[in-house]
């Protein structure tokens, strides 16, 4: 009986099966069309190693709720409910051929997505005979996603009692999440797609049980208690619900007061007072008369609060200067198009930032005028690297992203030249390149190496490899570069080494010859400096353990720590290239020790990922060193 | 390259090219380097599998008429003939051992290292290398660090760590690399992927 009813069930839902299979062959074949398959390998194609895995939770979790309205919803709103109920079949039955055909469907397509898989890497000879497969990762890719669907269904029968309020309620719920997880951890927890989240003790995987039974237990409840509204003694309710939520404007109130909720909850959050670090970065605000004020000049309109006004209007009388003279530079007709620069936000990380037309600065990083016009000078040369390259110095920034920043750099302190910064920069690259190592091959794959290494780093090593492309190829070969970068025929399918050995070729120049110049003015700058490189403590260590409430973190400096330098630690909760990052701060004590104190809930599945890091203050201008980002389990 | 090390995987690449050379002449080396080196970019399945995929065994066979088996077979009569005549050289290079491992320590995971072998009068600059690794395994290629580990005059033995850089549950390859005298490259002593427990 029920096995007839799951049939009639799947018969339904014969329309979503086809779409679901088209949706799952036809990446696989768009892949193996558009990319190269000798590239990926099994284990990074699946979700434990994809950065893209929240999003394959959430289109498995979609896909149940889309699977389960084609269920009791459309029954009831075609008006064949009441008649499958005059069936003489227990409505139990009913319910339970509701919950399994979608479940079944979902079932189905997840494995055939992994038998496409399969297929696809057959050939790839670094997947199944390379060791970048292990058959216990693959049971768990299996077993998570199943679970997740099963999850996904479970939930979905009782939002489909909602009807569209159902989905209104679950984008709402993932948008607020979206908002608050960072500020709020636990919140994470709420998330099924978290299911998906392994991390890995060497090559064990970690699978988060504890989230994994709380949401079955959830979808179990949520199950049970869609039963009692759909078949059982209050389907009245459904039938309430169902009057109601076919009215739009009834139904939009109450997505309105969700919606509202969210952003209050939001809105105290974000207002609730930060606890301060014993030494901050940055400088402190002023209150100022905020009445925003635009300026223009033949380049800019400069939008700043009135109280900047002094700080502002000075530096209008060089903007336009130092736009023609960087223009002239990069091969870019001045006066094209009038740059927007908006002076009325504060950044906690930034200086600036800008696109190929605007420019965004928080004045208060700059402490005089000659740093505010060199920053300036910075972001300006971005904006018109942008348009030199045709954007493509900002949409290609994988490869390309170092030198971005290394030109603003050096272009920046070409125009206001300033020995202490310049010095201070090559100290930082020294410090890297004596610990770190860095090399070009990582510069150049710059999402990796900023998840690697921290968004700071590259701006000294791409200083130095301007500093060496200039000093190799001459004055115009960074003009030449974005030129041949924002051509037509710019060969932007080839991999990074490929694409800089062509753009060099353009320039003129050649790409061993200025990675030659680059290792030997890191080695030259490491040799000047290297009694004030001594003089930086070694960062070991990184031990977290559990106490309470929350994480003790170990390390130790080896070497005395000068005054004035601050020991930070970074944590993250994602791998991502942008800063992300809470920051906790620890002076060390007389043996050297340093022990930071971090908020359990940054740990993630018993993993916690942090950066060592310290700064100090050279003629005035920062210096920053960290270590690499680290992952490790958090002992008990 | 990970097991070798760098310069001795040029020096097998070269031999490899040298003799090919001597086997099948310069044309027919120079045409097989354009059809390998200037052929188009995989970039996509359709390349992959039409135009694109060929690996050196069809290509030398193409190019030369030399089967893979039959060139590999010559190419190591050739090795074993150097072996022969360059063996009084040979002999005289020293043999060295090294061992590496990982200790969990209240800091995090030290990678401990141990050499040995034939004292040198000057001592010996050797280098750890080491980088971390994800936990699939793929070819390590960027982002390998060195630390320099010198081994003092007139001693047999040089032992040293590096501490609290890698954390439990890390995996990493570690290597070590030392100079010998009479060979103008490093020899790769040791290379092992381990885990920091």
């Amino acid at each position: 009986m029920l096995a007839r009813l799951v049939r009639q069930e799947l018969s339904k839902l014969l329309p979503w099966i086809w779409l679901l299979a088209a949706l799952s062959v036809l990446p696989q074949i768009a892949d193996l069309l558009w990319s190269a398959p000798d590239r990926a390998v099994w284990a990074t194609s699946t979700f434990l190693f994809n950065s893209l895995r929240d999003y394959t939770g959430i289109a498995i979790f979609a896909v149940a709720l889309l699977l389960c309205y084609s269920g009791f919803p459309r029954d009831s709103d075609d008006g064949t409910l009441s008649f499958v109920f005059s069936l003489p079949v227990p409505r139990a039955y009913i319910f339970l051929a509701k919950v399994i055909a979608p479940g079944l469907v979902l079932s189905g397509d997840v494995l055939l997505t992994e038998l496409l898989q399969w297929a696809c890497h057959l050939w790839n000879p670094t997947s199944f005979g390379g060791r970048t497969f292990r058959a216990d990762w693959q049971g768990w890719v299996i077993a998570l996603s199943l679970a997740l669907s099963w999850i996904g269904v479970g939930y979905g029968q009782l939002l489909t009692v909602l009807r569209r309020f159902g989905l209104l309620l679950c984008f709402s719920f993932y948008s607020t999440l979206r908002l608050l997880e960072r500020d709020v951890p636990w919140l994470r927890a709420l998330d099924p797609a978290r299911v998906l989240h392994v991390e890995f003790q060497g090559q064990r995987a970690i699978i988060p049980w504890t989230t994994l039974a709380a949401h079955a237990l959830g979808a179990l409840l949520a199950c049970s208690l869609a039963a009692c509204i759909w078949v059982g003694p209050v389907e009245r309710i459904a039938a309430s619900f169902a009057r109601w939520a076919r009215r739009p404007l009834l139904a939009g109130l109450v997505g309105l007061t969700f919606t509202g909720l969210g952003i209050a909850l939001l809105m105290r959050v974000a207002g609730r007072p930060k606890a301060k670090p014993p030494v901050s970065y940055g400088h402190d605000s002023v209150q100022l008369d905020s009445t925003p004020v635009v300026l223009r000049t033949r380049h800019y309109e400069l939008r700043y609060p009135k109280g900047l006004a002094t700080r502002i209007e000075l530096l209008a009388t060089a903007a336009d200067g130092l736009h023609e003279k960087l223009a002239e530079r990069l091969g870019v007709g001045a006066g094209e198009h009038v740059v927007l620069v908006d002076f009325q936000r504060r950044s906690a990380t930034h200086a600036g930032s800008a696109t190929w037309n605007t420019i965004r600065m928080d004045p208060f990083m700059a402490s005089d005028s000659e740093l505010l016009e060199r920053t300036f000078a910075h972001e300006t040369t971005h904006v018109l690297s942008f348009q030199a390259s045709d954007r493509r110095l900002s949409t290609e920034g994988d490869a390309v992203g170092f030198f971005s920043e290394g030109l603003a750099e050096a272009l920046a302190l070409e125009l206001r030249p300033s020995e202490a910064a310049s010095e201070a920069l090559q100290l930082e690259a020294a410090l890297a390149y004596r610990r770190l190592h860095p090399s070009f091959g990582e510069l150049i794959h710059y999402a990796n190496f900023r998840e690697r290494h921290g968004p700071l780093l590259a701006y000294p090593l791409g200083f130095i490899w301007t500093r060496a492309l200039l000093s190799s190829c001459g004055r115009d070969a960074p003009r030449h570069i974005l030129a041949a970068l924002g051509r037509a025929d710019a060969p932007l399918k080839l991999p990074a080494e490929g694409l800089w050995q062509h753009l060099l070729q353009r320039a003129h120049c050649d790409i061993v010859r200025v990675n030659a110049a680059w290792e030997s003015q890191l080695a030259a700058a490491a040799s000047a400096l290297a009694a004030e490189i001594e003089r930086v403590p070694d960062l070991v260590g990184g031990t977290p353990r559990l106490a309470g409430d929350e994480v003790r973190v170990r390390a130790r400096i080896e070497g005395a720590a000068p005054d004035g330098m601050v020991f930070s630690l970074a944590v993250r909760t994602r791998v991502e290239a942008e800063q992300r990052a809470d920051a906790f701060f620890a002076t060390p004590s007389s043996e050297g020790e340093l022990e930071f104190l971090v908020p359990s809930n940054l740990a993630v599945e018993g993993m916690l990922q942090f950066q060592l890091g310290l700064r100090f203050e050279r003629r005035g201008f920062p210096v920053h060193f960290a270590r690499a980002w680290a992952k490790s389990r958090v002992a008990d | 390259m990970e097991r070798i090390g760098e310069e001795a995987a040029n020096s097998v690449g070269f031999t490899l090219v040298e003799v090919l050379e001597r086997r099948h002449g310069q044309p027919a080396l120079l045409t097989m380097a354009r059809t390998l080196l200037v052929r188009a970019s995989v970039r996509s399945g359709f390349d992959w599998f039409f135009k694109a995929h060929a690996d050196l065994p069809p290509l030398l066979e193409e190019n030369t008429g030399e089967s893979w088996p039959s060139f590999m077979a010559a190419y190591q009569a050739e090795l074993d003939a150097a072996a022969d005549r360059l063996a009084p050289a040979l002999r005289e290079l020293p043999t060295l051992r090294a061992s590496l491992h990982v200790e969990s320590t209240e800091l995090g995971g030290d990678i401990s290292y141990e050499l040995s072998g034939m004292a040198a009068p000057a001592g010996r600059r050797c280098q750890l290398n080491h980088m971390p690794l994800p936990a699939y395994d793929l070819a390590a290629s960027e982002g390998l660090k060195s630390q320099s580990i010198f081994w003092q005059p007139g001693e047999e033995h040089a032992a040293g760590r590096l501490r609290g850089q890698y954390q439990s549950g890390q995996r990493l390859l570690a290597a070590i690399d030392c100079p010998l005298p009479g060979l103008a490259s490093a020899v790769r002593l040791a290379a092992l992927r381990l885990e920091v427990p």
